[in-house]
């Protein structure tokens, strides 16, 4: 007999000896009076004394519960923030998720057991009219152990065990932000390329310019260079960053720093006119340790995503001491600087000020 | 409730979360859609689909995604009942590696992430060369016996085949809940052993400055980059609708290097080698990450030699 190809295997188009053999036997299993269920489940009227208490079905109802359970808390908590973005719907997927889980759930729960015993009837009988010319056994040997159709009560337990265990430990122990040590790592590690990139999109301040303004298209570099009057303004710059700070200052995120060489020249411009305050770590510049630069985690979509990025800072006077790690507010203006072949954002500090570590450890 | 302290094992459990906050819509969204498949799909409506020449079906397969767009965590449980639904295996795998690349919303997120550095050529390189590659690896599949291939349960659900395409809407929505059911537990648990190693990985090994270091040293040699650049992608277990952002990112790699993390990450990391055990054989799918690892190598560094003389051809010096 030659090897089946993978092309007329299945069933309906087969005319090996192979395949007849599988089904013969398989039909034998299935028309039997369990109807495709195996020994020890219990469904309907056919259960047997062993399987009096119906782990078959209690146990995918528990971990859908649980599954659904822990996302919708996340979400609910509101501690998905620090999980998640807020770009990209990643958060309201998850509560979406943990719904349809408890759906799912509840579903198991309270419709399965009526219809499961009436369900099989019609279909044996609906069988019987089409000609037998397939059998069977849909999909019950999914409730067989999800390791495999061979599982035993160790693979279900196993599988239970996996299922449970490392989510309920994440969920009860996670900390909602990573270690002391992870983040110096971090910040030693390979420095991020600022061009292109514009992570989630929310940090593109000339796209969201353009959002903002009624006129398409009219944050384009090229219609400023071409003396358009529709540039980039201060009085957005203002409402962009969500207003002026009481010292007069435009605060602005790191990130939003880190990304103005990938903007448009209107908007470096104007940028580069106003006294700019942004909050970070501070950390050793690697290749002039004597160098100050500030240093923040970034997330592109999920916490485990996390990649560092910084800028460097320089201090109009002489500079003052600061501490490794240490948050501080840094105020100043900003300058672009060619630096290892790649245009970088400098802030030229008038003024370093210890500050508080913001609600959220990253950005995004 | 106060969240504990940080510590070493909060980094891991953190991150574990986070990767289960963001994945677990989608591997829901596969085993939905695998339910309703199942339901709803006659047993045939693959063999109307595609051509009836094994070879022009492979070709079809690879680009299914562009109809069919799921990422790599959904399309596990998607590919699994089509199979059932007698897609033919070779067909399985081209589009089960070709969907998480080869799809709408990664062509948009490769766009966006590599702006100001050639998208467009980034884009259109990584999409060629995914479809060459799971074309090539179909067609090695339909040399391969499919019992060798599948796992036996797997197997025995595709010749009991049964079409669900009679019975009422209730029945069909029940029956299709009930697989889903099913599906997304026997895909979870896959997803949290690959998930859980990822996140150690990601916090207690990638992290470390001697990995750093090594990291940093690789980047300048192209022999050594690409695959350094294809391990990262393998232990990063990024998702493909976002790992182009983190290769935009990796500076001081050569293009080459990125496109093969880009091209060879969707189709094979730590998280994929568990949900890849849930449909096929242990040995055929080391011997997938294998052959996807060589094929990967190989095909970026023709790339690398032959993409400028025929940018050049197109329109003039480019990269």
């Amino acid at each position: 007999m030659a090897p089946p190809s993978d092309h007329d295997h299945h069933g309906h188009r087969c005319s090996h000896d192979h395949d007849h053999d599988h089904e013969t036997a398989h039909s034998d299993h299935v028309h039997g009076p369990e109807c495709g269920h195996g020994p020890g489940h219990s469904h309907g009227a056919t259960g047997s004394p062993a399987a009096a208490f119906p782990w078959s079905r209690v146990a995918p109802c528990f971990l859908l519960l649980l599954w659904g359970g822990v996302m919708v808390y996340y979400f609910a908590s509101g501690r998905v923030i620090h999980y998640l973005t807020g770009f990209g719907g990643f958060r309201l997927q998850t509560l979406i998720c943990g719904l349809l889980l408890c759906v799912l759930a509840a579903f198991e729960l309270l419709v399965r057991p009526v219809p499961a015993g009436s369900e099989s009837e019609s279909d044996a009988e609906e069988c019987r009219g089409c000609g037998g010319d397939h059998d069977h056994s849909h999909d019950h040997s999914h409730d067989h152990g999800h390791g495999g159709s061979s599982g035993g009560w160790v693979a279900k337990a196993l599988t239970f065990l996996i299922l449970a265990v490392p989510l309920s430990a994440a969920a009860l122990y996670s900390p909602d932000r990573y270690s002391d040590q992870f983040f110096i790592n971090k910040a030693n590690a390979v420095t991020s390329s600022n061009t292109g990139a514009l992570g989630g999109g929310g940090v593109d301040l000339a796209k969201r310019a353009a959002k903002a303004r009624p006129l398409p298209g009219a944050a384009d570099g090229t219609a400023a260079a071409a003396g358009g009057s529709t540039a980039f303004t201060v009085d957005e710059l203002e409402r962009l960053s969500g207003g002026r700070t009481p010292e007069g200052n435009i605060p602005l995120q790191l990130v939003e720093l880190f990304y103005m060489p990938a903007q448009t020249r209107d908007v470096q411009e104007v940028v580069s006119t106003q006294v700019i305050e942004t909050t970070g770590q501070a950390i050793k510049d690697k290749q002039d340790p004597t160098k100050m630069r500030l240093f923040r985690l970034m997330m592109t979509c999920c916490a485990a995503d996390a990649r560092p990025i910084s800028i460097p800072v320089e201090f109009t006077e002489a500079p003052p001491s600061w501490r490794e790690m240490g948050w501080y507010k840094v105020t100043g203006t900003v300058e672009y600087r060619e630096i290892n072949g790649e245009q970088s954002t400098v802030f030229k500090a008038s003024a370093l000020t210890p500050g508080k570590p913001p609600r959220q450890q990253m950005m995004y | 409730m106060i969240p504990p302290v940080p510590s070493p094992t909060g980094d891991i459990l953190f991150a574990f979360l986070s990767i289960v906050l963001e994945g677990a819509p989608y591997l829901l969204l596969g085993t939905l859609i695998s339910g309703f498949i199942d339901a709803y799909l006659p047993s045939n409506a693959m063999d109307r689909l595609l051509p009836r020449r094994p070879i022009f079906a492979i070709l079809v397969a690879g680009l299914l995604g562009g109809f069919f767009p799921v990422c790599e965590c959904a399309v596990v449980p998607v590919i699994r009942r089509l199979l059932k639904k007698g897609l033919p295996l070779s067909c399985a795998v081209t589009y089960m590696l070709s969907a998480p690349i080869i799809n709408p919303v990664v062509v948009l997120s490769t766009l966006s992430a590599f702006k100001g550095q050639n998208p467009v050529f980034m884009t259109c390189s990584r999409l060629l060369m995914a479809y060459i590659v799971t074309v090539i690896i179909g067609f090695i599949v339909s040399r391969l016996r499919v019992d060798r291939v599948l796992r036996d349960h797997v197997l025995a659900d595709g010749e009991t085949s049964h079409s669900h395409a009679h019975g009422s809407h209730d029945q069909r929505v029940t029956h299709a809940l009930r697989v889903a059911r099913a599906d997304f537990l026997d895909t979870a648990m896959y997803f949290v052993i690959g998930v859980l190693i990822t996140s150690v990985f990601n916090t207690r090994l990638v992290v470390l400055p001697q990995a750093q270091g090594a990291i940093g040293l690789l980047s300048g040699n192209d022999a050594l980059a690409i695959p350094g650049l294809m391990a990262l992608a393998f232990v990063l277990s990024l998702c493909s609708t976002t790992d182009a952002f983190i290769a935009a990112s990796l500076a001081g790699f050569s293009w080459v290097a990125r496109l093969a993390f880009l091209v060879f990450g969707p189709m094979a990391d730590l998280k994929l080698i568990f949900l890849y055990s849930s449909v096929f054989k242990k040995a055929f799918v080391a011997r997938l990450i294998l052959g996807l690892l060589l094929l990967v190598a190989l095909l970026s560094v023709a790339w690398k030699y032959a993409a400028p003389p025929l940018l050049n051809l197109i329109h003039g010096p480019a990269l």
